[in-house]
């Protein structure tokens, strides 16, 4: 499996990256904020999952999102996005952007890991 | 600020640690006010702000090898300098604990600017906000003391 992980955190994408691992998944590309993601993603389409932080600097995780989703290239791609603020109202906008799940902080390495398996149908 | 608007900010605090650092944290104190001026901090200060419905900001403050620790378990790995991990893992806890704590307060939209983290000794924070800041002295079991302050109001 392939994996984009984007948070503008480095310690937080250490963090879920270790899960990823510890579930087997090393095929895994790093971005820092939407912009590097969508620079990453003009060159390699071929990602299955994409973990997304919502409050980035330079473009954000809703932002991000709904480029994604308005190009076709890449709009089938599922997007977990990563939040800490648990406020409904920015989920439930996620969610009609086309997210395909969302993961709220803090969270404990077997909460991604469902969320992955459940977006991934497993 | 009432203390219905602090607790919030307590529990955040308290389940961020446990959850993401598998150390429980606990107040070793009353919570206290202080007013604008200067307000003493600790070698780190990690700091974010709070906007939409409300303005103000939450931080924590604590001494450096606090910090080491708390990040350390943060990312499961040793740190012993100053690093960028120590930095941005300080930066995306206070992100965490004031996302947590916003979604407490259902009644207010709370949302969050881009966190700030500042580490220097001696520092002092200069306040000229209206609302005054809460102070809420707490501590680890083993690896030292925290502040955890906050400062809110309505717009």
């Amino acid at each position: 499996m392939k994996i984009l992980l984007t948070d503008d955190s480095s310690t937080m994408r250490k963090i879920q990256k270790r899960v990823l691992v510890g579930m087997g998944i090393d095929d895994i590309m790093e971005a820092g904020n939407g912009k590097e993601a969508l620079a990453i993603l003009a060159d390699t389409k071929d990602f299955d999952l994409m973990l997304c932080d919502i409050n980035m600097p330079e473009m954000n995780g809703m932002e991000t999102l709904k480029a994604i989703r308005a190009d076709a290239s890449i709009a089938k791609m599922p997007i977990i996005m990563c939040t800490s603020v648990a406020e409904k109202g920015q989920v439930m906008e996620a969610i009609k952007a086309g997210a395909s799940n969302y993961l709220v902080k803090p969270f404990q390495p077997d909460d991604l890991k469902a969320k992955i398996d459940a977006v991934m149908g497993k | 600020m009432n203390v219905n608007m602090v607790n919030p900010f307590i529990d955040a605090t308290t389940n961020t640690f446990s959850t993401m650092c598998a150390v429980a944290p606990s107040m070793r104190g009353k919570p206290f006010l202080k007013e604008k001026g200067f307000i003493e901090n600790n070698d780190i200060v990690a700091s974010i702000g709070l906007t939409g419905s409300v303005k103000g900001a939450v931080l924590i403050t604590m001494e450096t090898a606090t910090a080491q620790k708390v990040v350390g378990a943060f990312i499961m790995e040793e740190i012993t300098e100053v690093n960028d991990d120590l930095m941005d893992g300080m930066a995306e806890i206070i992100n965490i604990i004031a996302g947590a704590a916003g979604a407490k307060l259902k009644e207010l939209n709370v949302e969050l600017a881009l966190p700030t983290v500042m580490i220097g000794k001696d520092n002092k924070m200069y306040s000229q906000q209206s609302a005054p800041w809460v102070i809420i002295p707490m501590k680890f079991p083993e690896w030292g003391e925290f502040n955890l302050e906050v400062s809110m109001e309505n717009k």
